[in-house]
């Protein structure tokens, strides 16, 4: 089992006919991902990749073609109005690449989907991949390999890395989860932590972070207190300075909060192995008992 | 992105905010100080404010002449305290030792305060929603007194979606202990800051201090404010709050030719990576090796033709560079699209500094194959490990 997506998934691409939308659908489609539809308001009607029908509206796709996961691929000042739209129809299962969300309308997403049947992954992310069963989000496949390790991680190029090295030394995946890099992103660390902890498939965890805010100590404290599988964690930014913006909008160290000794210190207080370098993250998977 | 305090302050009065009346002088000549100045015969005091992108100002001094950055002083005397600052170099405890040269000075008059408070919202990433937090005890470090006086400040979360409401404004005019006419002024206030707050895409609006004036009034004595860089497509206004003079100046470059996720370090070594996890590990890991990054360049996973030229074209102009190390994992971006943008630049630009080339996912073999061809002298590995080792020896080498 594979967390959230599977082979039974029907994915809908909203933003299907602009050029991220034809690219990554076609990519996805070409791992076996179940694509049933898009949306491009104005565009209805028409047929992409061969057979893929597109449709005006999220609320008629779903009525045509019983999507369970949005693929979302529009351009930011688009992005929360086509999550608004998914959440509304009770689609169960977003997945949002899209960079530059205004952190106000993220704010106001996150209290929509309080008490809805969605779970939004992203934005700014890489989406997510459950290796021999399905793709969401451009997270390269030739990488991955099926198996038993569960990667979660802001950073899209970092899980790659993590991916590329496990996969090297013969470790494959359960599920790769991109969390995005942004400040409010609609799925937490703890998120995909709970999940990995309850899946039959996933054995080991890794979780990689960066500096800014606070959501690996926070992620610390839950698997002290929650997760029964062994974790080994990857923080980036040690060497950045105070007051900058690396590249996400989400890592910046303010003052003395965000640092990436802060959260090294927390994960390993809660029994997490750190890689001190990117190169180990594999190594350091290999050591886990189990 | 940071909005100066004239600016901020225009901002909020459109907002219907008090704030002091003022005038900005933008460049540093006689005619355009007197201009300024004409708008304020009747008053026989001034305030004087250097605009620079940090607090602290009035607490902080000017290097040349040891005077603060924020000067009560007669009018008369106000042509020579603006002409004491432009172009001077500001210290504050927010600008380290280097501080910041001044180009902008903003006169405002003078306001006869009874009570001074503290008044700020934002966005707390870690409860992910906007927090506002207000004091009693105004002009003072505000995160000082929520540690030694917390009964002394207020803060709540507001909901994004309802916005603030009339009962939480009057949480804060009760903290104030204000009465009367000011106690609905304050609510009032509050109201509009959020819309302010909310229709600006503010990260920050801190005003402090807010003051309550002799005759009764609220006014906002100073301003900081952040806005959201991301929230630019729907703000035309935006532009118009950039300072150039404000960037460090390769940043500012760098901005200009589209790229804007580039930070200025103090090391020889130029990166140039896709990804903003993967560029910040590329830092580590030469740091872990021995090696100083000169700067931190995420060149994002979508970047173009023209992008990474500009991206090259910037990390080869930079007079501390000593090698340059490329890390790329494509996802979306192909390797062969990096490594042509390396190839173009060097058509104007010579390759005098070591390069080491680390390629890997999309277009891999495609770009170490194009790499080969071109004759470059760049090597190419697809192991960051080796590339990292590589880079450091052979700048090492080049010494």
């Amino acid at each position: 089992m594979s967390i959230w997506i599977d082979q039974t998934s029907r994915v809908l691409v909203q933003g299907i006919t602009g050029h991220a939308g034809m690219m990554h659908s076609a990519s996805c489609l070409a791992y076996g991902t179940q694509i049933v539809g898009g949306v491009t308001p104005g565009k209805g009607g028409e047929v992409v990749h061969g057979n893929i029908p597109v449709f005006n509206t999220v609320a008629e796709a779903c009525k045509a073609v019983q999507p369970n996961v949005s693929f979302i691929a529009v351009p930011a000042p688009h992005a929360t109005d086509a999550i608004l739209e998914a959440i509304d129809a009770e689609i169960r299962l977003i997945v949002c690449l899209t960079e530059g969300l205004p952190v106000h309308d993220m704010l106001r997403i996150r209290r929509y989907l309080v008490g809805s049947k969605t779970r939004l992954i992203g934005p700014n992310g890489p989406g997510l991949i459950a290796p021999g069963k399905c793709k969401v989000g451009i997270i390269p496949n030739e990488i991955c390999k099926e198996g038993s390790v569960g990667i979660v991680s802001r950073s899209g190029t970092l899980l790659f890395e993590a991916i590329y090295q496990l996969t090297s030394l013969g470790y494959g995946q359960s599920t790769c989860v991109g969390i995005g890099g942004d400040p409010v992103v609609g799925t937490s660390f703890i998120d995909v932590l709970k999940a990995f902890d309850d899946d039959p498939q996933t054995e080991v965890i890794v979780l990689i972070g960066e500096i800014g805010g606070n959501a690996e100590e926070v992620a610390a404290e839950f698997i002290r207190q929650n997760v029964r599988k062994p974790v080994v964690g990857y923080i980036a930014g040690r060497r950045t300075p105070e007051g900058k913006r690396m590249g996400h909008a989400g890592a910046m160290v303010a003052g003395n909060t965000g640092t990436a000794l802060s959260k090294i210190n927390a994960l390993q207080t809660a029994g997490v192995e750190i890689a001190q370098n990117v190169m180990d993250i594999g190594r350091i998977v290999a050591k886990v008992p189990g | 992105m940071n909005v100066h305090e004239y600016r901020a302050k225009e901002l909020l009065k459109s907002f219907h905010i008090s704030v002091p009346f003022g005038v900005c002088i933008e460049e540093n000549t006689s005619s355009a100080i007197a201009a300024a100045l004409r708008a304020f015969e009747n008053h026989s005091k001034v305030v004087v404010k250097a605009q620079i992108h940090a607090g602290g100002r009035g607490k902080g001094h000017f290097k040349e002449n040891g005077t603060s950055g924020v000067r009560l002083v007669e009018t008369e005397h106000a042509s020579e305290a603006a002409v004491g600052m432009f172009g001077k170099t500001l210290m504050t405890n927010q600008t380290g030792t280097d501080g910041k040269i001044v180009h902008k000075v903003y006169v405002t008059e003078t306001v006869a305060v009874a009570r001074e408070f503290y008044l700020s919202l934002l966005i707390d990433r870690d409860r992910q929603c906007p927090v506002l937090m207000a004091s009693d005890s105004g002009g003072c470090d505000v995160e000082t007194v929520a540690q030694t006086h917390p009964e002394k400040v207020l803060m709540f979360p507001v909901d994004p979606l309802l916005g603030l409401q009339a009962f939480q404004a009057r949480r804060v005019a009760c903290l104030f202990q204000l009465s009367g006419g000011a106690f609905n002024e304050c609510v009032e206030l509050l109201l509009n800051l959020y819309r302010a707050f909310a229709a600006s895409d503010a990260y920050l609006i801190e005003i402090n201090p807010l003051v309550l004036t002799q005759d009764g009034h609220l006014s906002a004595l100073d301003c900081k404010m952040q806005l959201d860089d991301n929230a630019r497509f729907r703000h035309e206004n935006f532009a118009s709050f950039d300072d150039p003079n404000e960037a460090e100046p390769t940043e500012a470059e760098a901005k200009s030719v589209g790229i804007h996720n580039y930070v200025a370090l103090d090391g020889d070594i130029a990166c140039l990576a896709n990804g903003a996890g993967l560029g910040m590990a590329t830092l580590d890991l030469l740091d872990a090796l021995g090696g100083k990054a000169a700067n931190f360049l995420d060149i994002g996973d979508t970047a173009s033709a023209e992008q990474i030229e500009a991206g090259f074209r910037i990390l080869l102009k930079h007079p501390k560079t000593r090698g340059v190390f490329v890390n790329i994992f494509g996802g979306t971006l192909p390797c062969d699209r990096v490594v042509q943008g390396l190839i173009s630049v060097t058509e104007t630009v010579a390759l005098r500094v070591p390069c080491v080339m680390r390629l890997m996912g999309n277009h891999k073999n495609e770009g170490l194959t194009l790499l080969k061809r071109s004759g470059l002298s760049a090597i190419a590995t697809e192991d960051l490990t080796t590339a990292a080792k590589a880079i450091l020896r052979e700048t090492k080498a080049a010494l």
